[in-house]
């Protein structure tokens, strides 16, 4: 299931495709979160904060080239601690999944089926992120160049055609953030990058340096980050906050020669996006979970997966009181720092124990 | 064959699916062009046009293919229920180009009827909203000859006088955003029909201004472009002054831009807004050979005192009169005097303490050599 | 129980086809005898005197021999006047078969083409592709001399690649012919004729060509096993080894080409490619093939390199014409109206007024229409093929308008993706096959469906492999040298820069040797 070799750079593209698509469809209304030029600030911080998460991680797979967390898991901590570092990651990211999902139903259901039956938007995207994660890591991420040419070429045309509108008046001053909305933002933003639990399973995977690939990502990703912000509060201001999504918005004011009101193509590609998003966490959550349940059979394995994704999508879906438990509990970091954080730093310190222990006893 | 099957499985689940996607042709939805509310005694009156194909047994239709059908209701959803009842089709509003707010209207239900567009899925930010002092189902339901003035034509009517300056688009994306600003208010465009001929033609009346949902004020044509003048959105404006030699001189613009600065005196913000105007001349009363050596400066003064007295009228009104700032001055403030903002729990109460100090520098490009008869 | 029984089936197909072995070779062949009578009788057993074996025993100085042949299938005159007229005037000494053998072998020059035949199997083998066989009493062999003088289709320009500016030939149905016309423009030794026979039955004639200096050795040998191991009776066409040859992740889109042209091939065969010939059609096979090579022919490198690039880009755009255009016109007119200028929209809505069906029904109906018709087309003889353009084009074009069944831009839709999907006729197949699909998802999820559809396709292309090359290389993964010939059409003062070798794309797990 692991198999192939992944370019580090191939591999960066596919994890900033699938962030992007969290940030295009991210609702205001939802959190508590910063507005103004402070975002940059908090932006900022996110890089250092998720570069020092990651820290343990830089050195484990620094000194274990070729592995990634799971194998060193089972090294270090033998056969049970091991199943059961695997069973963490399977359920971190199989609620990644359902998250995902849910998140997607309610930007499909809002702005292009709002009679549709929420059940259906999520049966087929995740059964369409299920087959894409049958095809395996690399040709995910090969699909993921042209993807985001694509997505560029259509940011490109959204950039150009609301630049008239920007106006550095819309900026609220930094003056006027608060610290806890600053913590807040800064929680939120890297709560949401599941991507960075993804480089702990795709290490034994990936040709090129671990480091530099998730710096890279990191770096990227929240640049990316504030040039979103830039634009989409420079071009409608407080208007934004009355949009359940602020950036499909931007891309319907624009408009590009004769063209305007192609939201829905825009829409369209990040539906490519989106379902990537979805595809990795499957896949991350099969990989993981072929690690205790090995003998079962790939295909089997994506099903399960799937079926137990859509029910835990399904219920979160349908009760946007829960939905928003779960989000506050992924915004406390507890469960990103486990598996980015805490499973890399125990693997340091039992490793270091072991290499300590006199031979033979 | 496992992957056929597979496949074959796949495909007939998506078939199925289907049906939870719920779809309606073409020929079973009302494509609304524009929309006409009117509130009178506590009942919402909403008038649509929509197309309908011209082979169609509507006995409303006309060549054009525009039709109206009307609805009333406690609040809009009930008006538009009512609507799709009567015709017994969707109502699709993602190709409404214009909304048409009648005065009653927009002084009580303001909020309401914004936030209901605002928030539908479908209607799309970029839409004109306008208001009127007769009934707004008066405006769309207007026709030239037999034909009724299809929304497309109000909207190129007011976006082709936009470019003079006497018009500017009050789309519901400036609307919201205004009316979400506590420190900003609303300017909505006015227009009348009146006749032309044996034609009925809409134009533009003037400005309804805003206040926390509602009417304060009602600005005359000149006002816009005064408004315009300050928010740089000029592209050809005509400006028309008389000299004693020379006689009525008209300028047209090229190129205009209007920087805003502000600085705080004595405790009160003062806003500068400082214009820089190019433009060519068009059209001279009686001809100077010698234009450009004597008489040009003088023009230029002219033409910028004429300009900064459309400026000041329009602040004179709007920020003065009526503690309407429609300018975006507050924002200017917050950006660039952001401790001074912040010294306001309420910033509402900056909007009567802003002296604005207008200037204008015109300069003229090209003046075209005199045809005469020789 | 099920796993009891898959073992032994198993075991029976081991036992029918031991290992090492190949499908179509005799578990034990019977070897010529050497009396002449018992040789030819078993002979006419084995033929069960079928009517086109031609027999005819001769008598030269004392020594029986017998000339076989297939009827109308061996050049009488030639054979005749080098074989029959010399040998009619041989003495022989005290060993007349052993001095006709060495006469046969070393002083006669009837062909150049000559083989010694030990077993019945190889015989008719010879006999059967156009040889005239000699048995000798006295000797248990035979020989097979390369007389034919078969019948076959004179060379010709290929039907189903045209184009203006390039070779006016085509391969034809004898494979020897093919192998001349490829050889004729790689004046090189190091192409290679490969000769390999499959079928069990038909024994067919195929040959592996490659050049020895540009191929990989394991592209190669997998090729050569899997050709080995083809289970057939009967070969007849290119395209039933085909799908042994192809990779088993290619679903949708072949990762084999087909050509019918040399220079093509040579152009193929230069970059380390490996062409396929079989007897008895003109179709080649190519191996490893990706999927950008679909929207490369003869004429983007003959002419001019921007009016080069520019065809390129409209083959692009034609495909992804061909399959999106139906599906994009009913997703966008039946959910997503709004992305339609008005004017336009209101022209739509007017002619789908009065159609009785729905946008998605209409478009898989005029679309399966369409597909007969090209059917019938394509079987019809030429005299009534005007009779049925002249019935479509009324049918679809203009009584079904008429008649309010279907709206006018659909049929403007269908003409265009008609068009369209025969400027790249290789991805003919696959593009109906995605146009149906989504047309159904367009009219079922509306950009939606179009949009996972998409993805699946998308990403099933990039898994996809062709013998360890990347299916959609040099596309991705990336290489911008590559892309030279991708995007663009570089001219030839830097296409020919640097010598392309398929196996050296971004992502191959087959790079040439001395890289490894």
């Amino acid at each position: 299931m692991l198999g192939g070799n992944v370019r580090v750079r191939q591999l960066v593209v596919l994890l900033l495709v699938s962030r992007i698509f969290t940030t295009l469809t991210y609702i205001p209304q939802a959190g508590k979160s910063t507005s103004g030029l402070v975002t940059l600030l908090v932006n900022g911080a996110g890089i250092v904060a998720a570069i020092l998460l990651a820290l343990p991680a830089f050195v484990v797979f620094h000194k274990n080239k070729g592995q990634n967390v799971l194998d060193l898991s089972y090294t270090t901590f033998g056969r049970v601690g091991g199943s059961a570092v695997a069973g963490l990651y399977t359920l971190y990211f199989l609620a990644c999944t359902a998250i995902a999902a849910a998140k997607f139903e309610y930007f499909v259901t809002t702005v292009l089926f709002p009679q549709s039956a929420s059940a259906a938007v999520l049966f087929t995207v995740i059964l369409t992120g299920a087959v894409i994660a049958s095809f395996g890591l690399e040709g995910i991420s090969r699909s993921t160049l042209v993807v985001m040419a694509v997505f560029v070429l259509s940011l490109a045309i959204t950039v150009f055609s609301v630049f008239p509108i920007i106006h550095t008046y819309n900026y609220l001053p930094m003056a006027m953030g608060s610290l806890d909305k600053m913590v807040y933002g800064l929680l939120e933003s890297l709560s949401q990058t599941a991507e960075l639990a993804f480089f702990m399973l795709a290490a034994s995977s990936i040709k090129g340096s671990f480091a530099k690939g998730y710096c890279a990502f990191v770096t990227i990703t929240f640049a990316g980050f504030m040039l979103f912000y830039l634009l989409v509060e420079g071009s409608m201001g407080i208007f934004a906050l009355s949009q359940p999504f602020p950036f499909y918005t931007l891309a319907s004011i624009g408009e590009f020669f004769s063209f305007e009101r192609q939201e829905a193509i825009h829409v369209s590609i990040w539906i490519f996006m989106g379902t990537l998003n979805i595809a990795i966490y499957v896949w991350a959550a099969c990989v993981s979970a072929s690690y205790w349940a090995g003998k079962l059979k790939k295909p089997v394995l994506i099903a399960a997966v799937g079926i137990v994704a859509f029910g835990l999508a399904w219920l979160l879906a349908g009760n946007l009181k829960l939905f928003a438990d779960v989000l506050f509990a992924m915004r406390t970091l507890i469960p990103l720092a486990a598996v980015v954080f805490l499973v890399p730093l125990l693997l340091l310190v039992f490793s270091k124990r072991r290499a300590k222990k006199p031979c033979g006893k | 064959m496992r992957k056929i099957s597979l496949a074959l499985v796949l495909a007939v689940l998506c078939v199925s699916l289907g049906g939870c996607f719920p779809v309606s042709q073409l020929n079973e939805r009302i494509l609304i062009q524009a929309i006409a509310v009117d509130y009178e005694g506590g009942l919402f009156d909403v008038t649509l046009q929509y197309f309908v194909a011209p082979s169609g047994e509507n006995n409303n239709t006309d060549v054009t293919g525009s039709a109206l059908i009307s609805g009333q209701g406690e609040n809009l959803s009930e008006a538009f229920r009512s609507i799709a009842v009567r015709s017994s089709q969707t109502l699709f509003f993602g190709h409404n180009r214009l909304l048409v707010i009648g005065q009653n209207a927009l002084d009580q239900k303001f909020s309401e009827i914004i936030h209901f567009f605002n928030t539908d899925h479908q209607t799309h930010p970029n839409i004109s909203i306008l208001t009127t002092f007769t009934k707004a189902s008066d405006i769309i339901s207007n026709k030239i000859g037999q034909n009724t003035i299809r929304a497309q034509e109000i909207e190129e009517t007011i976006k082709n006088v936009a470019q003079t300056g006497d018009s500017f688009m009050s789309t519901l994306f400036y609307v919201v955003k205004s009316h979400m600003d506590p420190t900003q208010q609303t300017a909505i465009l006015k227009v009348q029909p009146i006749e032309n001929f044996d034609d009925v033609r809409i134009v533009v009346d003037g400005v309804t201004l805003l206040k926390d949902g509602r009417i304060v004020a009602q600005g005359d044509v000149d006002m816009i472009r005064g408004i315009n003048w300050i928010r740089s959105d000029i592209q050809k404006a005509v400006v028309t002054v008389e000299d004693a030699d020379i006689g009525l001189i008209s300028c047209e613009s090229i190129a205009t831009s209007a920087k805003t600065h502000v600085t705080i005196e004595n405790g009160a913000p003062i806003v500068w807004v400082d214009v820089n105007n190019t433009c060519r001349v068009l059209e001279m009363q009686n001809g100077d050979p010698d234009f450009i050596q004597t008489k040009m400066q003088q023009v230029e003064q002219e033409v910028s005192a004429a300009i900064q007295a459309e400026m000041e009228h329009a602040i004179d009104i709007a920020l003065y009169q009526n503690d309407c700032d429609v300018f975006d001055f507050c924002n200017y403030i917050r950006s660039q005097q952001t401790d001074y903002f912040l010294s306001f729990e309420d910033p509402s109460q900056i909007v009567p303490l802003i002296q604005v100090r207008t200037s204008v520098n015109t300069r003229i490009e090209r003046v075209h050599p005199r045809t005469e008869y020789r | 129980m099920l796993e009891q029984i898959k073992r032994r089936l198993q075991t029976k197909k081991r036992q029918k086809n031991p290992p090492g072995q190949t499908a179509f070779a005799p578990t034990n062949p019977q070897h010529l005898s050497g009396e002449l009578t018992d040789m030819l009788i078993h002979i006419r057993r084995l033929f069960d005197n079928s009517g086109d074996l031609v027999c005819r025993e001769i008598q030269i100085d004392g020594l029986n021999i017998a000339v076989l042949q297939c009827e109308s299938m061996v050049n009488g005159e030639r054979l005749n006047r080098a074989f029959i007229l010399p040998a009619t005037g041989l003495t022989f000494g005290a060993n007349p078969a052993q001095e006709f053998s060495n006469w046969l072998q070393s002083e006669m020059v009837a062909s150049t083409d000559q083989a010694v035949v030990h077993t019945y199997e190889d015989l008719f083998t010879f006999i059967m592709s156009g040889f005239v066989a000699v048995l000798v009493q006295g000797l248990n062999y035979g020989f097979a001399l390369g007389m034919q003088g078969y019948a076959y289709r004179s060379v010709s320009e290929p039907n189903y690649e045209v184009n203006e500016r390039a070779s006016r030939e085509g391969f034809v149905e004898p494979i020897k012919i093919n192998m001349t016309m490829i050889r004729r423009r790689l004046k090189t030794p190091k192409l290679v004729f490969e000769m390999l026979k499959v079928g069990r039955v038909s024994h067919t004639d195929v040959c592996m060509c490659y050049q020895t200096d540009q191929v990989s050795r394991r592209t190669l040998e997998q090729v050569r096993r899997k050709l080995k191991t083809i289970d057939l009776d009967v070969v007849l066409e290119s395209g039933y080894i085909q799908p042994f040859l192809e990779d088993g992740d290619s679903i949708l889109f072949s990762s084999v080409g087909v050509t019918e042209r040399p220079d093509t091939v040579c152009a193929k065969v230069s970059e380390g490619r490996i062409a396929v010939l079989v007897d008895g059609t003109p179709f080649a096979l190519i191996v490893p093939y990706l999927f950008v090579e679909n929207f490369q022919n003869f004429d983007d490198y003959s002419k001019r390199s921007y009016f080069g690039t520019f065809i390129r880009w409209i083959k692009y755009a034609s495909f992804l014409f061909s399959v999106f255009l139906p599906g994009l016109y009913v997703a966008v007119a039946t959910f997503h109206p709004k992305l339609l200028p008005p004017v336009l929209l209101f022209k739509i809505a007017a002619a789908e007024e009065t159609t009785p069906f729905s946008l998605m029904l209409e478009a898989l109906c005029i679309h399966f229409i369409f597909e007969i018709m090209r059917e019938a087309g394509l079987r019809l003889p030429r005299p009534v093929g005007h009779a049925v353009s002249i019935v479509g084009g009324l049918v679809i074009g203009d009584a079904a308008v008429t008649a309010g069944i279907i709206g006018a831009p659909m049929v403007m839709i269908l003409a265009l993706t008609a068009i369209s999907s025969f400027v790249v006729p290789s991805l003919y197949e696959a593009s109906m096959v995605l146009r149906f699909a989504f047309i159904v998802l367009g009219g079922l999820m509306g950009l939606y469906g179009i949009a996972l559809g998409s993805m699946i396709v998308l990403v099933h292309m990039c898994a996809q492999t062709s013998y360890g090359i990347p299916f959609l290389a040099p596309i991705t993964p990336f290489s911008k040298w590559d892309m030279r010939d991708v995007l663009v059409r570089r001219d030839w003062k830097h296409l020919g820069k640097k010598t392309i070798q398929v196996q050296n794309m971004p992502g191959s797990s087959q790079t040439s040797e001395g890289k490894e």
